[in-house]
């Protein structure tokens, strides 16, 4: 007993190490593409202000001021072509975006003062971006369709194939639609877009153009190369989509 | 001999320049990701006890996941680095071991050391941080590449803002 005790007095550094790295640990195996919960909101709180004021500093006011009238156009429209399905959007700016990660995230200025729900869409004028995991009171957090974590319900052309929309985590311009029927007709050039089964988006917004086909070798499906229709690296002003009737065909947006 | 209190003010200063500054400034597609809180703990003074380099690699972690959304990923890397970093300092220290007032840099140890011991340290801490990033084995040699390339940018972040540093205070 007295050297066990001994043992672990003189690893103790060591000993320690292994507890808190397995706490560590713990915490990445929780929060790894979903980041959730109070910290996250604490942490938009602070970040938030911080990152709109960066954001500030690059702004160009005309062009700025000429987007955001756009995109509330654009925000009104779209809620006035949903009335049917009672579907409304709000105009936001990503005041913040990872893309060099896995786990991406990005950080949009609107939040639940806003109306801003977890589990909301969010869509640029040029198609799908992701969706929202987490909100503060001015700010929110999402995930975009550049995360390894994440799978996305898509479809090719408005009446096509569907499969599994995921990011293989290489190139932030590429993804890739898996699980597609070997006997599929798909073309390079097709338009990939969002089925709507996942109550997140509307059906039939663009999420990709197909780059490549391939089959392959090992079962009866065909991997689809994909190009995002939204230029991530240039993402600014987006459209915070919630629609209350989607859920009728909900399942969870992304699976761990 | 620096202080304690000066030791400790660099640790939060480069945790807030990392987390309000640094974090924005990700390049080439992640290739470069500067990890400027190792500043805080690559000039820790040489001869504290084990436990306390190990504190503090794992709250600074704590620090930058709160702030920038890292769930984990910084307090893991903070801590590997924290535990390997007096191991790093005696596998560099010289035969007869390291003076009293041996100070984290060029003026007493030299410059190989300073590069060599700042470039390991940052190096343990970018492998563990960006393998985990990967999040799944096919990711991991592009993580691994990515950890190479940002411990060479940090290391030559740290040397440069150190020298800035020592020369400003040369002057004073």
């Amino acid at each position: 007993m007295r050297n066990l005790w001994q043992l672990l007095l003189r690893n103790h550094v060591f000993l320690l190490f292994l507890v808190l790295q397995v706490l560590a640990l713990t915490w990445v195996t929780r929060s790894h593409g979903h980041p959730r919960g109070a910290w996250i909101q604490w942490s938009l709180r602070w970040t938030g202000a911080w990152n709109e004021q960066l954001m500030e500093v690059a702004r160009i006011r005309d062009l700025d001021e000429a987007n955001a009238l756009l995109v509330a156009e654009n925000a009104a429209l779209r809620a006035l072509m949903n009335r049917g399905s009672t579907a409304h959007g709000r105009g936001g700016e990503v005041v913040h975006m990872t893309l060099a990660r896995s786990a991406n995230w990005f950080m949009v200025n609107r939040g639940w003062a806003d109306s801003v729900r977890v589990g909301d869409g969010v869509v640029s004028s040029r198609g799908a971006v992701g969706r929202i995991v987490e909100t503060a009171e001015q700010y929110a957090m999402g995930l975009p369709l550049v995360n390894t974590d994440l799978e996305w319900s898509g479809r090719v052309g408005n009446n096509g194939v569907m499969g599994r929309v995921v990011w293989p985590g290489h190139a932030v311009r590429s993804g890739q639609m898996q699980d597609v029927p070997r006997s599929a007709a798909i073309a390079v050039g097709d338009t990939v877009f969002t089925t709507g089964y996942q109550g997140v988006f509307p059906p039939d917004l663009p999420i990709g153009i197909v780059q490549r086909v391939t089959q392959n070798p090992s079962d009866e499906f065909l991997t689809v190369e994909l190009t995002w229709a939204v230029d991530f690296n240039a993402l600014r002003y987006v459209e915070l989509l919630h629609g209350p009737n989607w859920p009728a065909f909900s399942q969870p947006e992304a699976t761990e | 001999m620096e202080g304690t209190l000066q030791t400790a003010l660099r640790w939060v200063l480069a945790l807030l320049a990392q987390a309000w500054i640094f974090h924005h400034l990700v390049v080439l597609d992640g290739w470069v990701t500067p990890l400027f809180h190792l500043y805080g703990l690559v000039l820790l003074p040489l001869r504290m006890r084990p436990v306390t380099y190990l504190l503090a690699g794992g709250l600074m972690g704590v620090g930058v996941d709160l702030l920038n959304f890292g769930g984990g990923l910084f307090t893991a890397a903070g801590l590997v680095s924290g535990v390997l970093q007096p191991l790093i300092a005696r596998l560099l220290a010289p035969r007869e071991g390291y003076e009293a007032d041996a100070e984290v840099g060029p003026q007493t140890l030299g410059w190989l050391w300073w590069l060599t011991y700042t470039f390991l340290i940052v190096l343990v801490h970018a492998v563990w941080l960006f393998a985990l990033e990967s999040g799944r084995w096919g990711l991991v040699p592009k993580g691994l590449g990515q950890a190479a390339t940002s411990a060479l940018a940090t290391s030559a972040l740290i040397v440069i803002v150190r020298t800035l540093f020592m020369r400003n205070a040369r002057r004073r």
